[in-house]
């Protein structure tokens, strides 16, 4: 019971960090709200360090931990790129984290031991890889959506924003290659395929395939000119593949 | 020979082609979910289902093959130019091998998903103690069955012993759970447990005067003083309590059911039969389990693509630690 409480404390404590986070940047208490962003980390580790306990397992098996670890994820992003992203940017990042995190005022918090099929090595594998392709991909959508207006002028300044809309696809394809290579391997031990009809596969293979295609758009000149608005559609793909296919598919992956 | 090499793998061509392919994608998504009836839940890759009959509702996977068909043309046209260039530039650098690499994983996985797709099978099947013919493996039974619980009784995995007795009179014998199928045949052939159980598969009885113990499997008549009793099968009140119904058959006279509650705590655990009053002494149990049995002929050439794709990836990260 107390180690339900803590976990309950510890995330709450985390949602409350990232939000004096995020007015720090607002105010331009830069500084601040790097350091309220560890902290949130940190509560996050504690939140997760008891879960773990708790299930005697790794602990991204529910939607409460998925929407997190998420959110863990996009703030390790928005640290890891501070210097290269504007500040407008870090905070649009560091919503999305407080949104997906905000998921434990809308479900109820019930820990329960993973499910026989999860009870795999490949699971931890698969998962938190795959989100941090998530986070990585959002960092660059962000990044697109704040370059329309200069794509919009033939601004100059756009070649800066564009390189890193490109490095980040590139760190997010190896994690998602990983990603799938791991699944691929989990699917056939669990259930005979690397490969089913699945709404959530489907999604998988759009997302491996669109970014796969976006990694090439600076060697296309005739194309190039669309970079930032497919970047920028690839956030509502990340939203349907995250969102979508667990919540409103037939998938057999829906949480 | 290689000017068409070159339109045929013209890079704006495969772009463009690569994102028609995601849009077949989508649409195919969409039509799933808004079409559960055609296509079940738990759905293996075969493509010979959207030919039997052809439909328009499976006009999405017809578009697929063709846009990945010119994918396909356009994915080889750039992996032999990209063979060309690296093998004229010995001093190849990191990241054009790892992009070949990838390439050329990327057009195996194509290749073995069509192979995969018309030549594969899955078949879903209840196995027993009793046992079950199956292709090539011949008679498959589960010996032994063990269910592994958490501290809050839900299940954490279950460990099956399977045997196998090949037509050729070979014997073999294979652990199972979930995440860890039998594989036969370098991968190809697999038997994997979906969910496992223990069933009741008989009741043993006490006849009071003596304590005599009678066990009785279903369907199987048991001779007794007088005549025959059966165990027809297990069934369960409305308000969910387990009994088992009996046919007792007399050498002379009308046949007789009899139900008995199994649970020897209620009043109604014994039957009364030619004058002897039988009741309830346990349940014996069978193992059983809902496996996939699945064949893929494909395995081999999946795990050289994973093989170049896992290289490619390793590339590709030194690539990017070197280049930031």
């Amino acid at each position: 019971m107390t180690a339900q409480i803590t976990v309950t404390i510890s995330i709450y404590i985390a949602i409350g960090l990232l939000a004096v986070s995020i007015a720090a940047s607002i105010t331009g208490q830069h500084r601040a709200a790097t350091i309220t962003s560890y902290m949130f980390l940190l509560s996050c580790a504690v939140f997760y360090a008891i879960r773990a306990y708790l299930k005697e397992f790794f602990p991204f098996t529910d939607k409460i931990e998925a929407f997190v670890i998420l959110a863990v994820l996009l703030v390790m992003c928005a640290l890891a790129y501070r210097r290269k992203i504007s500040n407008r940017e870090f905070i649009t990042l560091q919503i999305l984290a407080l949104a997906a995190a905000s998921v434990v005022f809308i479900f109820v918090d019930v820990i329960r031991y993973p499910p026989m099929f999860l009870h795999t090595v490949w699971y931890p594998l698969h998962v938190p890889l795959s989100f941090a392709a998530y986070a990585l991909w959002l960092l660059a959508g962000v990044n697109a959506v704040y370059a329309i207006p200069a794509w919009y002028r033939n601004d100059p300044a756009l070649p800066e924003r564009s390189a890193l809309m490109t490095q980040a696809n590139r760190i997010g394809f190896v994690f998602f290659t990983l990603a799938m290579l791991f699944g691929g391997i989990w699917g056939y031990l669990a259930w005979g395929a690397y490969f089913l009809w699945d709404p959530k596969l489907h999604w998988a293979v759009i997302l491996w395939l669109y970014y796969g295609n976006l990694m090439h758009i600076d060697r296309l000149s005739k194309l190039l000119r669309w970079k930032e608005p497919l970047y920028v559609a690839g956030i509502a793909m990340i939203l349907v593949a995250f969102i979508g296919t667990s919540f409103f598919s037939q998938s057999i992956h829906r949480f | 020979m290689h000017n068409l090499i070159r339109i045929l793998g013209d890079r704006h061509a495969g772009f463009v082609l690569g994102m028609i392919v995601v849009v077949n994608l989508i649409a195919g998504s969409l039509m799933m979910n808004s079409h559960p009836e055609l296509y079940p839940k738990f759905f293996h890759l075969d493509l010979n289902y959207f030919f039997q009959p052809v439909r328009s509702e499976h006009f999405w996977l017809y578009a697929l093959l063709l846009t990945f068909s010119l994918f396909g043309i356009n994915l080889i046209a750039c992996i032999i130019e990209s063979v060309t260039r690296i093998a004229a530039n010995r001093k190849a650098r990191l990241k054009e091998i790892a992009a070949l690499l990838f390439h050329v994983a990327l057009l195996i996985t194509m290749i073995a998903h069509l192979y995969e797709g018309f030549y594969a099978s899955t078949q879903r099947l209840p196995i027993t103690a009793q046992g079950e013919e199956l292709p090539v493996l011949g008679k498959t039974r589960v010996e032994s069955l063990k269910n592994i619980y958490y501290p809050d009784n839900s299940l954490k995995d279950t460990e099956v012993a399977l045997s196998f007795s090949k037509p050729g009179g070979q014997r073999l014998s294979k652990n199972i759970a979930f995440n860890e199928p039998a594989i036969f045949d370098r991968g190809r052939r697999q038997v994997l447990m979906l969910s496992g159980q223990m069933e009741p598969s008989g009741v043993v009885i006490l006849r009071k005067t003596d304590q005599h113990e009678f066990t009785l499997e279903e369907n199987e008549p048991l001779l007794l003083t007088g005549g025959r009793l059966m165990l027809q099968g297990f069934f369960e009140t409305g308000n969910g309590l387990p009994y088992a119904q009996f046919l007792w058959q007399p050498d002379n006279g009308d046949s007789q059911q009899h139900f008995m509650m199994l649970d020897t705590d209620v009043p109604h655990a014994q039957i009364e039969i030619a004058g002897a009053s039988y009741r309830f002494g346990g349940v014996t149990e069978t193992p059983y389990i809902v496996a996939i049995v699945r064949y893929n002929p494909a395995i081999p050439l999946m795990l050289v693509s994973l093989t170049l794709a896992f290289i490619g990836t390793v590339l590709l990260i030194r690539w990017l630690i070197r280049s930031n």
